[in-house]
């Protein structure tokens, strides 16, 4: 399958310390992949980088062979890779409906003029979102919410929303940036099946950074681990659980355990 | 505006009321009291207009009164009365505003003090947009100064201190109203668009917004630019109203009190600003004969202060605005996992 996603040699200092050292990345398309690692591995600075939330200090980044390293979030986001974020990050005092809508940004072609005039293809336009809006919100279950504000929804519900609004975007890539955290074991169960739903139904490449083993591990076709900015190890969901190095990333090496 | 045209016809019909009150206004009311609703009308074009800028993108400028000044001096210098030019040590227009015989009509004179206004908050909207918060406030109210110390020293433009007197007096209730309903109108459309969604979003969370394609140079510019066009206008259509312009009366003080108009009415709202507008105007003609018969000048503007802070204490949404983000389940919050 052809590589969707290519990173190569990417490097993040900050001041003295390195974040990211020498990550590489080739994302197939369609895939789920996984990103684990301990806390401060750097996987969030990993999502910051190829989203172009923060700019790399070497390496480079091809996003369907085009390199978006230096690209703005908006430029990558207009090309078809967007996220969440581990902090949710909706907008709290607008609706749900809103919060939507608002996503649909890249699509929409509507003009200043036609916009001022209320032209019938501006009207067309707005119920095309509005379409848009409804199939995703009933997708997730949340047609009840649509009017509700954002802030006001419970936590989980919350982290729906975010993945729902990333899902209007429409993009090819998706990069979920620890969709379960705060979730407790149902929730975060369903939002599993929920995810595999949407991977099926819009044909997504996704890469899923988690801190919740069984999750990631029922997830993703293959698994990156990280430590201390770079990859230790690769491979299936198999591999991984029985990885030397990635025990000894998590629990620390052998002869320190009591 | 899922109900779609029909909103329009709405906005046609509340209109066409408006101008049938003007017309009402005009045949029943005194002159004094005509006198308030057009400063009324002014007041809420600046009003609406700041709250493209501060409600719905979130920034919080406090420029309006520059960009203000300068639609009232480039309309005041564009419609000036040939006669009185060289009294006045005025300069006659240049070829390419139409030649020294000629005087613009007010309509166009207007727009182009709305379109000069633009044009400096597209000018200084480019570096001081990157700024954030406090620092945006205190750049803005920057270019006020600069503003006002153009207009107190270009003395061949401007007349200096001493100001501009004898301006055509121009403005009736029915521009006013014509014009509010237009810029009304204008902000209204692009806040249900995708455009005042995009500033919304900004507003909002500027990261979400910009990983769901959102480039917030662009979006920050237009609200900053529209909103000054119409900062512009209401300037120009003040110029025409007093007759009379002087540098200081666009300092921060007549940011302060738009500023106070939109809080008070409700930022981000639609009805807001004019609410906010109309009451505080009506507050202060109320109270003008209180202040005058106390002797105590400057007391409306103390009321204003301490309504503000009431407002801000116990109604922080503004008069029309309704409470947002009111937390039914609080969960934990961040997991720090």
């Amino acid at each position: 399958m052809a590589t969707i996603l290519k990173v190569e040699g990417l490097w993040k200092n900050f001041g003295g310390l390195t974040a990211v050292s020498d990550y590489f990345l080739e994302l197939p398309e369609g895939e789920i992949y996984g990103l684990i690692g301990p806390n401060g591995a750097g996987k969030t600075t990993v999502f910051n980088l190829i989203s172009g939330v923060l700019k790399p200090s070497k390496g480079r980044i091809l996003f369907q062979g085009i390199d978006i390293t230096w690209f703005r979030p908006d430029q990558i986001a207009a090309l078809g890779l967007t996220r969440t974020f581990q902090n949710l990050r909706l907008f709290p005092s607008l609706t749900v409906e809103m919060n939507l809508r608002i996503a649909y940004h890249t699509h929409a072609r509507s003009g200043f003029l036609a916009a001022l005039l209320s032209t019938p293809s501006f009207f067309r336009e707005e119920k095309e979102i509005g379409q848009k809006v409804d199939r995703i919100l009933e997708l997730f279950e949340m047609s009840d919410f649509r009017e509700e504000i954002a802030s006001s929804l419970p936590y989980g519900w919350q982290r729906k929303l975010d993945i729902a609004r990333a899902l209007v975007c429409e993009p090819q890539v998706l990069l979920l940036d620890e969709p379960s955290a705060g979730m407790n074991t149902k929730e975060a169960e369903d939002l599993a099946v929920l995810i595999r739903r949407i991977h099926e139904e819009f044909r997504l490449t996704m890469m899923v950074v988690e801190h919740r083993m069984p999750f990631v591990m029922g997830l993703a076709s293959r698994i990156q681990v990280l430590d201390y900015g770079s990859v230790i190890a690769f491979g299936t969901p198999e591999e991984i659980r029985n990885n030397q190095k990635v025990i000894e990333a998590y629990l620390g090496v052998g002869d320190l355990i009591a | 505006m899922k109900q779609g045209i029909r909103a329009e016809w709405y906005f046609l019909l509340g209109g066409l009321l408006l101008f049938g009150g003007a017309f009402l206004a005009t045949q029943f009311l005194n002159r004094y009291l005509l006198y308030i609703l057009v400063l009324m009308g002014i007041y809420s074009i600046a009003t609406v207009s700041l709250n493209l800028t501060n409600g719905y993108a979130g920034l919080f400028s406090l420029g309006h009164a520059a960009f203000m000044a300068i639609g009232a001096y480039t309309s005041t210098l564009l419609t000036f009365p040939l006669a009185l030019r060289e009294a006045y040590e005025l300069p006659m227009l240049p070829a390419f505003l139409g030649g020294p015989n000629f005087v613009w009509p007010f309509f166009p004179a207007i727009c182009m003090g709305g379109v000069l206004a633009s044009v400096a908050a597209l000018l200084i909207g480019a570096p001081v947009l990157r700024l954030r918060g406090h620092y945006l406030s205190v750049a803005s109210l920057g270019f006020v100064v600069i503003v006002t110390t153009l207009a107190k020293t270009m003395k061949g433009l401007t007349r200096g201190p001493m100001g501009i007197s004898a301006i055509p007096s121009y403005t009736n209730i029915y521009w006013t109203y014509l014009w509010l309903l237009i810029t009304v109108y204008v902000i209204w459309r692009i806040v249900n668009s995708r455009f005042g969604r995009a500033m919304m979003a900004l507003r909002e969370d500027e990261t979400a917004a910009q990983v769901l394609g959102v480039y917030p140079m662009k979006y920050k510019l237009m609200s900053f630019v529209v909103g000054a066009f119409f900062a512009g206008v209401a300037g120009g259509l003040y110029a025409h109203f007093t007759k009379a312009i002087r540098p200081f009366e666009f300092s921060f003080f007549l940011t302060f009190q738009i500023v106070v108009m939109l809080i008070l009415g409700g930022m981000g709202t639609t009805a807001g600003p004019i609410v906010g507008a109309v009451s505080l105007l009506t507050l202060r003609y109320a109270l003008k004969p209180l202040e005058e018969h106390l002797k105590i000048y400057g007391l409306i503007e103390i009321i204003y202060a301490v309504l503000l802070i009431v407002v801000m204490l116990f109604k922080p949404e503004g008069l029309v605005g309704q409470k947002r983000g009111v937390k039914k389940i609080t969960v934990g919050g961040k997991s720090s996992a």
